[in-house]
């Protein structure tokens, strides 16, 4: 089974994350909603039943790879999609334009690279001015420069106050783009809210000086602090998100204790994925 | 909604190179193959002179029995593409994440293939009026119309090879596997099922209402005309079927295929 229990409701406006591993379930979710899986039991809903079967023409959506007729261009394989939404109207060059493929509209979705076929996918969903668009992994398989071109895309339609869904399981991805987040795991939901509510944006730093424990006692006084660890002769602090990591330099300096380490450690909220995925693992 | 779902099929495929070359194939050999009949040579009895080839009534048949072929393999082998591209592609999914329901899906091409069996039946019956209209000595409209029905058998055979072939591209997915089944059942598996099998265990009329054996038995090869002076002596009944056995078999089988194709495109994960 691919999904047990899987319980989750979207606003309007909400630009939520589906956030797990590879294989926990978030393509079959995806696949349900959008009418080309079949769940063994249970149901969901599109827009409390508003637009019964016309229900998808109000979603543009991508599920794994871009899907398009290989033999046909871009404004091509677009005005079919145009056809099926019944939607003659779209500004199809801006969208072109949106996603930097204006230049190569003319060529053969074939010929296309793998973050233009996902580019084009991107511009896709925008057409018939749906009113929730999905992505699923959006980023796979780009390379560096890709994977910000994507972001940027995203985030500029997230602005336009559409209702989002971003199936991904590179976090920093969802923790950037999304208001909210949904973490699955193994087809079970495993937590479910706001962003800053479910991955702590607390940040975690390391100090180190010649003298650790005198340094714990000076920093226990240090305002904003959370939480402090000691760990492989360093120190870890997790502080709240505003705090000034000159602070910390100078309370110990006025301690008379010079730091020979201070660094803010990165992917704090990969870490604390990971773990809560060891956890339920 | 018809008009809408041949848009859609219009819009995929109007730059398509394979389906365009596969039509121009058709349309250029059913118009001109017949044309090869001026270079045969004069048979023995009970075989016709040459000439009856391009001459009212039996235009039709010979026109037809080059379009049983050419339906067979290019029109059958265009349904397999028509489809399996679509899942190959993954653009049946995609159609469907866009707004296409999966009853249309199944109209969408079901239309196409209606289409494309009424061009070509068109095509077929223009034709051999032309060269009925050129060739005939003693032209009567009596003549022109003797034959008159097998426009609609050809036009049935037509849907019935697509059908088959439309049926096994939705069961297979794959167009490489549904082509080489589709080639191997209609040249190998039936006439070895029916010849082999059939005929060898009860030597009955049975043989004959296989599906592909009715459906080409709709326009029968020119032959059938004297089937009883060529075939085999150990029969105890005629080598082909009744035109509206056929008519009536390949109708069941083809409705068959079509409730199958449904089923198939209704119930798929894709």
């Amino acid at each position: 089974m691919a999904l047990d229990h899987l319980d989750l409701d979207v606003d309007h406006g909400q630009v939520w994350g589906i956030l797990g591993p590879n294989g926990s379930g978030k393509t079959t979710t995806l696949g349900i909603i959008l009418g080309i899986l079949r769940a063994q039991s249970g149901n969901f809903s599109w827009f409390e039943g508003r637009y019964g079967w016309e229900h998808r023409k109000q979603i543009g959506a991508i599920l794994e790879t871009p899907n398009f007729y290989p033999y046909l261009n871009a404004l091509e394989n677009l005005k079919i999609i145009q056809h099926i939404k019944q939607s003659y109207d779209d500004p199809i060059e801006e969208y072109l334009e949106l996603v930097k493929l204006a230049h190569r509209k003319h060529s053969a979705f074939r010929t296309y690279s793998l973050g233009m076929k996902q580019r084009l996918a991107i511009a896709s969903t925008l057409i018939g001015s749906p009113q929730v668009l999905i992505f699923d992994e959006p980023t796979n398989g780009l390379d560096p420069a890709g994977i910000v071109d994507i972001r940027n895309t995203l985030l500029q339609i997230a602005a336009m106050g559409k209702t989002v869904i971003m199936a991904s399981h590179i976090l920093d991805e969802v923790e950037k783009i999304c208001s909210h987040v949904a973490i699955l795991m193994q087809g079970r939901l495993l937590k479910a809210g706001r962003v800053g509510s479910i991955l702590t944006e607390n940040r975690i730093i390391e100090v180190a000086c010649k003298e650790i424990p005198a340094l714990k006692q000076a920093l226990a006084s240090f305002p904003g602090i959370i939480n402090l660890a000691e760990k492989d002769g360093l120190l870890e602090l997790e502080v709240h998100p505003g705090t000034d990591l000159a602070e910390i330099n100078r309370l110990a300096f006025n301690h008379h204790l010079v730091l020979t380490h201070l660094r803010e450690k990165a992917n704090r909220l990969e870490d604390e994925f990971l773990t809560l995925i060891a956890q339920n693992g | 909604m018809i008009r809408y779902l041949l848009t859609l099929e219009w819009l995929k495929y109007r730059n398509n190179g394979l389906v365009k070359v596969l039509l121009l194939f058709f349309v250029i050999s059913q118009s001109f193959l017949l044309l090869t009949g001026k270079k045969f040579p004069e048979l023995p009895p009970p075989l016709p002179a040459p000439s009856v080839i391009f001459e009212f009534p039996s235009v039709f048949v010979y026109q037809g029995y080059i379009g049983n072929w050419l339906a067979f393999i290019l029109l059958g082998f265009l349904a397999i593409y028509m489809t399996s591209s679509e899942f190959s592609a993954k653009t049946f999914r995609q159609n469907l994440i866009t707004g296409i329901r999966r009853s249309q899906m199944f109209q969408a091409k079901l239309y196409t293939i209606l289409l494309i069996a009424t061009g070509a039946t068109l095509l077929y019956w223009l034709s051999c009026l032309i060269y009925g209209a050129l060739h005939t000595p003693d032209l009567t409209i009596g003549l022109v119309m003797e034959r008159w029905e097998w426009v609609p058998r050809y036009w049935l055979m037509c849907f019935g090879y697509m059908s088959f072939a439309w049926m096994l591209s939705v069961v297979f997915r794959r167009s490489a596997l549904a082509t080489i089944f589709y080639l191997t059942y209609v040249l190998f598996l039936e006439p070895i099922l029916r010849w082999a099998v059939h005929y060898q265990l009860f030597n009955h009329r049975s043989m004959l209402f296989y599906p592909m054996n009715a459906i080409e038995d709709l326009v029968p090869n020119p032959f059938f005309e004297y089937a009883d002076a060529i075939q085999d002596k150990d029969m105890t009944f005629p080598l082909f079927l009744h035109p509206w056995e056929a008519v009536l078999t390949a109708s069941i089988y083809i409705a068959i295929f079509l409730l199958i194709t449904y089923q198939v495109i209704r119930r798929a994960d894709l």
